[in-house]
């Protein structure tokens, strides 16, 4: 802590921001302690009124806000073990819907190409989503057709999380 | 030129403990992560909350950064203060908040919010201090985000204009011309809009 004539007589250089950081936090100390000096030096920088106002304000701490930065970094970590496990997943996903595409195309060229998405869905009779195990863990697999025979011939497979009900 | 980059730099070197609790943390230890949240958070959080002018917003900022600090302690360099290294994630995630909304809405919300933070009863002390986060929350609409994170840092949380530099990622010269800059639109929106708060003669 200095003394008051030694902050005042600092006081040109600090409002210029041309002091050493050590003497600096020096004179810093002593404002915010003294309301003279405080004035002196707002009379030749008023918006130094602002400044030396808002760094008095003490700020805020608790132990909550350590808890929720934990919480954080944990449902970051999180997060990015599960997007590792979606993209494992997406291949698979990936794999089984080629291979899905691929005996599907098979069977139309054996039975004949002009029959209808349904028909064909009719001729696997998927009556319940076919369980793989991926890692331990279930993965349904299913097949999406067009629901009436003139409803078009688009074909989809999806893997998903077993959790999911489509 | 690589003799310069040996020499240590004594004005800026951290309290050894945060380094060593930084190196910790690199590590995994989430307990020294903890420790040096606990230490600097009203730091950050402070900054934040008057680059934004919105203690509420600050404080998801300031939680954000050290998210983002813990994920990226890898690239922390220890020559640097640890705190410096902070304001530096916080200042620029502020910076970004506040040129992705929309400033007129969020200043008018926010003065809303502090003035009637400033009716319920309070110790006096408390109410100085809402007074003066409202009306710089005011004063600082007419800021650059640049200014606003140079004048906050520089002038409220008395980084030195080094750590400044390094924390907004510009020179020394530049957070002189920004902080010189806000001064001079606070005291003439002071002169404006708050007479009372400046002192008799007018200052400059």
């Amino acid at each position: 802590m200095k003394a008051c004539s030694e902050v005042l007589a600092l006081g040109e250089r600090f409002v210029a921001l041309e002091l050493e950081p050590d003497l600096e936090s020096k004179v810093r100390d002593h404002l915010a302690a003294c309301s003279t000096c405080r004035a002196a030096l707002v009379a030749t920088e008023p918006a130094l009124a602002v400044s030396l106002a808002l760094a008095a304000v003490p700020p805020d701490e608790d132990e909550r806000f350590v808890g929720e930065v934990l919480s954080g970094i944990r449902q970051r970590r999180l997060e990015r073990q599960t997007r590792g496990r979606r993209r494992w997943w997406l291949g698979v996903a990936a794999a089984a819907a080629v291979a899905v595409a691929g005996s599907t195309a098979t069977f139309l060229r054996l039975h004949g190409g002009a029959t209808s998405p349904a028909v064909v869905a009719e001729s696997l009779e998927p009556t319940e989503p076919a369980l793989v195990e991926v890692e331990g863990e279930g993965v349904r697999l299913y097949q999406l057709t067009a629901s009436s025979p003139g409803g078009g011939d688009v074909q989809v497979a999806f893997v998903v999380d077993p959790g999911l009900e489509l | 030129m690589g003799l310069l980059r040996l020499l240590p730099r004594p004005m800026l070197a951290p309290p050894r403990e945060d380094r060593e609790l930084a190196a910790a943390a690199r590590a995994g230890d989430e307990a020294a992560f903890a420790e040096l949240v606990r230490r600097h958070q009203g730091g950050v959080r402070r900054c934040a909350a008057r680059i934004l002018g919105d203690d509420e917003e600050g404080r998801d900022v300031a939680q954000a950064a050290f998210v983002r600090a813990w994920e990226n302690l890898e690239k922390y360099d220890p020559a640097w203060s640890f705190s410096t290294w902070l304001y530096r994630i916080a200042s620029n995630l502020a910076i970004d908040v506040l040129r992705s909304r929309d400033s007129r809405d969020r200043t008018h919300q926010t003065h809303f919010r502090l003035v009637e933070d400033s009716e319920t009863p309070r110790a006096p002390e408390r109410l100085a201090e809402a007074e003066v986060q409202r009306i710089f929350a005011e004063l600082a609409e007419r800021l650059t985000p640049a200014q606003r994170a140079a004048f906050v840092l520089r002038e409220v949380q008395g980084l030195s204009t080094a750590e400044v530099a390094e924390a907004v990622g510009c020179s020394e010269a530049t957070v002189r011309n920004h902080v010189f800059q806000a001064r001079a639109v606070l005291r003439r929106e002071l002169a404006r809009r708050y007479p009372e708060y400046l002192p008799r003669g007018g200052g400059r």
